[in-house]
């Protein structure tokens, strides 16, 4: 655990850039409440956050909010970081119970659909968010898979997780991280069969 | 059949739940062992495990899209000040203040404009975006909709300021990661120079000489990538006459 403190700006050492930090450190930076750290602890998380809370919840409106409640909640608890786990798993658990949070406090039929945007701004359909939405069709796949079920898709593909560390992130055993996986495998190819290779030519003995 | 590829075969069930993660690359030592011994004498695994590395290349393409943080950041660190500071009111817990803002506040209104501008689209449609912006803005201001928190709305302009520009002054939002040298060389491009700025919300006023209008200026400079938001300085209708500069 670090200490925080109200150390700013005496530091005798040269610093080197953020970017070549390691997350940890950038972390116990924070806790010495120094704001440069956090920008780029920020900055390196947000597309991953982006991505993975798109993933989950599927509400395009709600994402920058929740990114930014993690993070608030980083910046407030820096301190009670377990510097022996990884930052990732403890940010990316901190985003699964925002994302989880955010989905259980929405109405029903609350939620801005591309379509949506693109009545309330011209020109919105030739921006990224159709790529992220329309064009990515794993999304179609991702509609069809349970919350819990996304998240480990998510984070075991995209994010490259072991399911030790899913299971850290989602708080479960990891069985059930297996189990959940299992499930949203069978559902895919249910869907898109045309994926299962018709022989074994997809794969090479040595690549891993 | 030797022992070892016999042993192999029993682990199948075992196995099988594994190759997401031999897929992904994430497994080592023994457990990676195991599964790369199965999935030799496994034709069923074999299979699988190429459905799964189809499926990882699917899913680790994300659409590239210019990002920029800033302004979510700024927005963050806006709230964690205002909550450190002993003069701010008391602190509307985050839920209720997510419910107000849910119903429609320029807030809310602001965060998505946040987002579009994450999405970077095409300039030439800067100016609709924001057009689009501001008559929501005005539609949930005088529209009998609650509007929670709307002294923390954002405009480029500063209304009372209004009286220093001309119709030759130009408000422009440059990306996050432009260089000084760059905004230079824009604003030489249009043989401008930089009047005032960047604002708090990074808006910078240029005025453009009395040989360019406005409409040439502002055309170049929403063609340009570097240049998020170009707007006249003054509001297009009550233009003060003679104001040329």
């Amino acid at each position: 655990m670090f200490n925080r403190s109200k150390n700013l700006g005496t530091r005798q050492m040269p610093k080197p850039a953020t970017s070549e930090i390691s997350d940890n450190v950038l972390i116990q930076r924070i806790c010495e409440s120094d704001t440069e750290a956090f920008e780029a602890l920020y900055k390196r998380y947000y597309p991953k956050l982006f991505q993975f809370i798109f993933r989950v919840t599927r509400h395009l409106d709600q994402i920058e909010e929740i990114i930014n409640d993690v993070m608030y909640v980083v910046w407030r608890r820096a301190s009670s970081f377990q510097p022996e786990t990884k930052a990732s798993t403890w940010i990316f658990g901190i985003a699964y119970k925002k994302s989880l949070k955010s989905l259980s406090e929405r109405q029903p039929g609350e939620h801005l659909e591309l379509d949506d945007a693109a009545d309330l701004i011209p020109g919105v359909e030739d921006s990224g968010l159709q790529n992220l939405e329309l064009e990515d069709w794993i999304s179609v796949a991702f509609s069809k898979l349970s919350t819990d079920q996304r998240a480990v898709l998510e984070l075991t593909y995209h994010q490259g997780l072991h399911y030790h560390e899913i299971a850290k992130i989602m708080d479960c055993p990891e069985n059930t991280v297996k189990t959940r996986m299992f499930s949203a495998r069978k559902k895919i190819k249910a869907l898109f069969p045309e994926f299962l290779p018709e022989s074994n030519t997809g794969y090479r003995g040595n690549t891993l | 059949m030797n022992t070892q590829s016999s042993s192999a075969y029993l682990d199948h069930d075992e196995i099988w739940l594994l190759i997401p993660w031999y897929a992904n690359g994430s497994l080592s030592g023994s457990e990676h062992d195991r599964v790369k011994a199965h999935v030799q004498v496994c034709l069923m695994c074999r299979r699988e495990f190429s459905y799964q590395l189809m499926l990882a290349k699917q899913l680790e393409h994300t659409p590239r899209m210019e990002i920029s943080s800033k302004p979510s950041f700024e927005r963050l660190m806006s709230r964690i000040n205002e909550e450190d500071s002993p003069q701010t009111e008391p602190m509307i817990k985050p839920r209720t203040k997510r419910r107000e803002q849910r119903q429609g506040n320029p807030q809310g209104l602001a965060r998505l404009k946040g987002l579009l501008i994450y999405f970077t689209p095409p300039k030439h449609l800067a100016a609709a975006f924001a057009t689009a912006l501001l008559a929501i803005a005005i539609v949930l201001q005088f529209g009998g909709i609650p509007t929670y928190g709307i002294k923390d709305y954002h405009t480029v302009a500063n209304p009372h300021e209004l009286d220093r520009f001309s119709t030759q002054d130009l408000r422009v939002v440059f990306a996050d990661q432009v260089t000084d040298q760059e905004i230079s060389a824009l604003i030489g491009s249009i043989q401008g120079r930089k009047l005032d700025g960047p604002n708090r919300v990074g808006a910078i006023t240029i005025r453009i000489p009395d040989s360019m209008t406005a409409d040439q200026a502002l055309s170049q400079l929403r063609d340009s990538k570097l240049v998020i938001f170009a707007e006249p300085a003054l509001p297009q209708s009550g233009k003060p006459n003679g104001g040329g500069g």
